[in-house]
């Protein structure tokens, strides 16, 4: 059963189209990862489904509830952490946990145990009479994941839960987050991928408002592991070493392939799938010398899932070499443009 | 709702602002009482509450300037719009805080004409009238100055706004007396100048061109209809619609013993409009944020 419903959102600043038609839907007791870069609509997506945002036009729902038609009862279901912990600096960590509490209508002989479970869960008791302001940064964070947890609401929804904490606490943070698997929803946003792969069960990653991917990290990880590339300088004219690769290499499941010409011969770089890569570079040796072509130099090239990431997403600030590579990416990329894994 | 209600009672009462502007009120009150009833020997109660009004000039922007611009600020606004309450409980449980924390100098200095009572005569029922229209004048002061925090982020700007309206109110009875004997066509440019500003506002609220030049352009066509059709009205018509908005000036009224029903009417409509405003000021942001 998905818990969570999303159909052509679509949320417009002005003319700048900030989440563009965006449907996926998310299984009760699972963990997803929201990944992109910075700007890419991560928070607006999470605000939207929070109620913080109205959206341009699409729908929502939470745990069958409309977030724009019935938004109390939506609510109730949903514990949000926004990019910013929405504390109050002049209260103390109960005060500010009684009064979510009481706000989100937690009965009153509940009230207490509630405050007492989710500041054992992120590890605030010792601080629970402190004034928030006097708190260091990853503590109001603790107190942000806090307010969030309490009422035990079904869907919980971090936005990037693990910024401003030191790495221990990273790791403590991420365990709970891992702990909440199966009786919550959650909806973690993050740009370091290794967060998401090492607590997330589904990766949403998503660019310029729109889905670029859904998967299981693993096969995402699959997918693109698969492609190996091969990048050889070959001593023979552009054409020629095209007819080279597409005569010998005819058989193998061949993905992209790009010729150019460099300063002692063609500058040839292919990509192929499923392949060893040191079984390929040895065919492409001794086919090149049935050939009598002379291979001047010869790099193969994995692909990481932090490079799957920036070449789905675009993004700019990858290392020159990968800027390089970036025109070689096969047109088509394998994994489903929409919500593959949607059910 | 009244955990909200209750969380900004105790954020007023935690903080410096509730106590100063308590202590403002009752200072005042205490102030203007001892001037005019015991060393003035009048037994007019009244007459304390209307000259104490301008305390409101400098409480209002005190109480009010953090409602919401500070929420904003910090970003917990955010907070309360993912909690199960609607924009309408949000504002009404902050406005109430807020009338809450004004009642309680009030209540204060409403014991003052029990006590002058054990001194000499007092029209009690003219002192209690006019202590009811200067809370109901609070009112409408505090949705001003709540509906100015919501529009904006800084609280430091929502005080010198709230500030800069409620003197330009408060003088502005004294103000329109410049106009005595205007002729109608200076009514007609203060109208037309009313008309254009009005559109300016618009365009501050919605960020909307067209729907502030149409606002603007429909209120320039009204100003202009009315003139042509009746325009010996129009003599000493900006004077009097001064005098009229001037939310001070109908407590002065108070003062001399004219209890009118229309100005505690006009009191509790504004403070009913402001607070409609400032629902649709954060309906607004959920839009645009």
């Amino acid at each position: 059963m998905s818990v969570i419903e999303v159909k052509h959102l679509t949320k417009r600043y002005g003319k700048h189209l900030a989440v563009d038609d965006l449907s996926f839907s998310v299984e009760e007791g699972e963990i997803y990862g929201f990944l992109g870069p910075n700007g890419a609509g991560k928070s607006t997506t999470m605000n939207i489904l929070t109620g913080c945002l109205a959206a341009t036009s699409g729908e929502a729902t939470i745990n069958g509830f409309d977030i724009f038609e019935e938004p109390k009862e939506a609510k109730k279901c949903i514990g949000y952490l926004p990019e910013i912990p929405p504390v109050y600096g002049s209260r103390t960590v109960r005060e500010y946990l009684q009064f979510v509490a009481e706000a989100k209508k937690v009965p009153a002989e509940n009230i207490e145990s509630e405050i007492q479970r989710t500041m054992g869960l992120t590890g605030t008791k010792e601080y629970e009479n402190r004034l928030i302001r006097h708190l260091s940064k990853g503590y109001r964070q603790r107190v942000g994941i806090a307010e969030a947890l309490i009422g035990d609401p079904k869907v919980i929804i971090l936005d990037e839960p693990t910024v401003g904490l030191d790495p221990q606490q990273i790791v403590e943070i991420r365990e709970l987050i891992a702990s909440l698997k199966g009786g919550h929803t959650v909806i973690l946003s993050s740009h370091i991928l290794s967060e998401v792969q090492s607590v997330c069960e589904k990766v949403i990653i998503i660019d310029h408002g729109r889905i670029v991917a859904l998967d299981t990290p693993e096969n995402l990880e699959k997918t693109f592991r698969q492609s190996t590339s091969i990048h050889a300088v070959l001593e023979c004219e552009p054409e020629r070493a095209r007819e080279f690769v597409e005569a010998h290499f005819s058989g193998l499941p061949l993905k992209g392939i790009d010729v150019g010409t460099s300063e002692s011969g063609s500058l040839l770089k292919f990509t192929l799938g499923d392949v060893d890569e040191k079984e390929l570079a040895r065919s492409l040796f001794f086919a090149a010398a049935d050939e009598r072509i002379a291979i001047l130099s010869m790099e193969t090239k994995r692909l990481s899932l932090e490079e799957v990431f920036l070449k789905l997403t675009g993004e700019k600030t990858a290392p020159a070499e990968m800027q390089q590579e970036k025109e070689f990416i096969p047109e088509e990329p394998e994994i489903p443009e929409n919500g593959g894994e949607a059910r | 709702m009244k955990a909200l209600y209750k969380h900004e009672m105790s954020s007023y009462l935690t903080s410096p602002i509730g106590y100063i502007v308590i202590a403002l009120l009752v200072m005042f009150g205490g102030i203007f009482t001892s001037y005019i009833s015991l060393k003035g020997g009048s037994g007019r109660f009244e007459y304390v509450l209307g000259n104490m009004s301008f305390v409101y000039i400098i409480i209002i922007p005190v109480l009010t300037m953090r409602s919401f611009a500070e929420e904003r600020r910090q970003k917990t606004d955010q907070l309360l719009y993912s909690l199960p309450l609607s924009s309408v409980e949000v504002v009404l449980a902050k406005y109430l805080a807020m009338l809450t924390v004004l009642l309680i100098p009030i209540v204060i200095v409403g014991l003052f004409p029990l006590i002058l009572m054990a001194y000499g005569t007092v029209n009690i029922v003219s002192a209690y009238a006019a202590l009811g229209a200067f809370y109901l004048l609070g009112m409408a002061l505090i949705a001003v100055g709540m509906f100015i925090s919501s529009v904006t982020d800084n609280q430091i700007v929502a005080a010198v706004i709230t500030l800069g309206l409620l003197l330009l109110n408060y003088f502005l009875s004294s103000l329109s007396r410049i106009l005595v004997s205007a002729s109608a066509e200076v009514s007609l440019i203060g109208f037309l100048v009313l008309a254009v500003l009005f559109g300016l506002v618009v365009f501050l609220l919605t960020k909307n061109w067209i729907a502030a030049g149409i606002s603007s352009l429909a209120a320039v066509i009204a100003v202009l209809v009315t003139y042509f059709v009746n325009r010996n009205s129009y003599a000493n018509l900006l004077m009097l619609a001064m005098d009229e908005s001037s939310l001070f000036g109908r407590m002065f009224n108070f003062m001399y013993e004219t209890f009118r029903l229309i100005d505690a009417v006009i009191f509790l409509g504004v403070a009913v409009v402001f607070t409609v405003m400032t629902v649709q000021s954060l309906e607004k942001r959920r839009w645009s944020a």
